[in-house]
């Protein structure tokens, strides 16, 4: 119950209503997320690709939302603007989380933090000697018991020079993303059964006896509602079944969406993989 | 292997249906579109009870809300729900908005209504039972009611979720309550709500 909704109940003096509730309303809470412009090259060379990462940090409790929020929340969501000729790709993003809210409802994100890097390719026509400017916007969700949305600009000027080294991700970053094929190899392959509307199974075959911990993180699609998501395995092999119902009226995704696998290894650390759904019709 | 298992756990769930009462308001059964809208009676802001049924024949929207929720501010500031309401309002469509989150009051509500101006009943539902029996997931979440007393749309309030679409919007209820009155059917029965997550009862 809100300080004010206290207030209300157990003094209730007819002064305080309207006019000072509505005033205490916007809270003094400090901001339960921190962003900052984490990453990003020393410099940069014409025609290369570099990484930029922005870092969420979040106060205890506070979550933001993965590309799929789940049933509630919005996906943090990045929006680049550099120089004519850059291309800003997709971030990455880190393993998520899986949480329960009360009633159910089920979403997925991040606590504690969140580094979302991007690739970002330059154009070949740069002049080694100048600088550029890149900006971002960032933009949140983070919810706790109450939801606050967040957005801040950042910007950040780079040197652009003859060759730059090139850029790999810190250790940090590259062990909290999924694997992604084909530049890595994946402990799986994998194949989905089933068509649109159906009971679908992701069946992923494992290059040795499955690993503990398998948990599925499903792909966005607006039009398509993904329930009742049971996971087994048995031996070398998972099976991740789930109801999908295309919703009435609207078009499924054409193209292939990404979702997550997440396992638990040998030596205790969390890993996961990008898995793309292409949905199949019926 | 696995498909036994799930085979066996459906045939034992459906055989749990069949010998047991199923309570109106199952948890996470959301009511279907399509299907007969669950029946129920909350006490609105004054604490007068509002039944479902006392609208028979008659469009009804419900828009499940919570005043502390971004999202609900945000609609209510731009007033996409008071707009929408009072141009339907004379149409004959009824607009209830109701509370499920744990912390409701009648106070709570009722400083809600007086906050945005809002002339329709802000129901109390901080059992969190109305919310199950629809499947409310989100603030705000809604659904709207054929005459029939059916199930004709449920979801967003429209395709703006973070409210940063420049062009035009597409307002999902004024859609379904146009189609509704003119007899139609609804082009788009069913759209993924968005917002905060309804905050029921640990």
């Amino acid at each position: 119950m809100s300080r004010c909704a206290i207030l209300f109940r157990l003094v209730l003096p007819a002064l305080l209503l309207a006019a000072g509730c509505a005033a205490e309303k916007p809270k003094t809470a400090p901001a339960p997320v921190k962003a900052a412009w984490a990453l990003g090259p020393a410099a940069i060379a014409p025609g290369s690709t570099f990484w930029c990462g922005i870092e969420l940090e979040m106060e205890p409790g506070w979550h933001v939302y993965w590309l799929n929020p789940g049933e509630s929340g919005l996906p943090t969501r990045l929006t680049w603007s550099w120089p004519a000729g850059f291309r800003p790709g997709p971030p990455r993003w880190p393993l998520p989380l899986r949480f329960t809210q009360p009633g159910g409802i089920e979403g997925f994100g991040y606590e504690k933090e969140l580094l979302l890097a991007a690739p970002i390719e330059a154009p070949g026509d740069l002049i080694p000697g100048s600088a550029v400017k890149g900006r971002v916007e960032v933009a949140w969700l983070a919810c706790k018991e109450a939801c606050i949305p967040g957005k801040v600009s950042l910007t950040r000027s780079f040197a652009v020079a003859d060759a730059a080294a090139t850029m790999v991700l810190p250790p940090s970053v590259q062990d909290s993303r999924p694997l992604a094929a084909p530049e890595d190899a994946l402990p799986f392959q994998h194949r989905l059964e089933g068509t649109l509307g159906g009971r679908q199974t992701l069946v992923l075959t494992w290059s040795s006896p499955a690993p503990a911990g398998v948990e599925w993180f499903p792909p966005a699609d607006p039009a398509v509602s993904i329930e009742d998501i049971e996971t087994g395995s048995v031996s070398g092999q998972t099976r991740i079944v789930f109801q999908t119902r295309l919703l009435a009226g609207q078009q499924a995704s054409e193209h292939p969406l990404e979702s997550i696998v997440a396992w638990t290894g040998p030596d205790g650390r969390r890993r996961g993989a990008l898995v793309p759904i292409h949905w199949r019709k019926a | 292997m696995r498909r036994t298992l799930v085979t066996l756990a459906s045939l034992f769930a459906l055989a749990v249906t069949l010998v047991l009462p199923v309570p109106l308001a199952a948890a996470g059964e959301a009511a279907a579109t399509g299907k007969p809208a669950p029946a129920f009676t909350l006490a609105d802001s004054q604490g007068k009870p509002v039944s479902l049924a006392s609208f028979k024949g008659k469009v009804v929207v419900l828009e499940w809300f919570n005043p502390d929720c971004p999202f609900v501010v945000r609609h209510y500031k731009a007033k996409t729900m008071l707009d929408l309401a009072a141009r339907y309002r004379d149409r004959g469509v009824v607009w209830l908005a109701i509370n499920s989150s744990h912390f409701a009051t009648a106070e709570t509500n009722s400083q809600f209504a007086k906050d945005y101006a809002v002339p329709y009943p802000a129901l109390d539902d901080h059992a969190g039972t109305v919310g199950q029996a629809y499947g409310a997931r989100t603030t705000p979440h809604l659904f709207v009611i054929d005459k029939a007393g059916n199930l004709a749309y449920q979801g967003a309030i429209d395709d703006d979720p973070a409210g940063e679409k420049s062009g035009e919007k597409t307002n999902f209820v004024a859609l379904a309550l146009e189609a509704l009155l003119a007899g139609k059917p609804v082009p788009t029965p069913e759209t993924k709500p968005y917002g905060c997550s309804v905050k029921y009862k640990k």
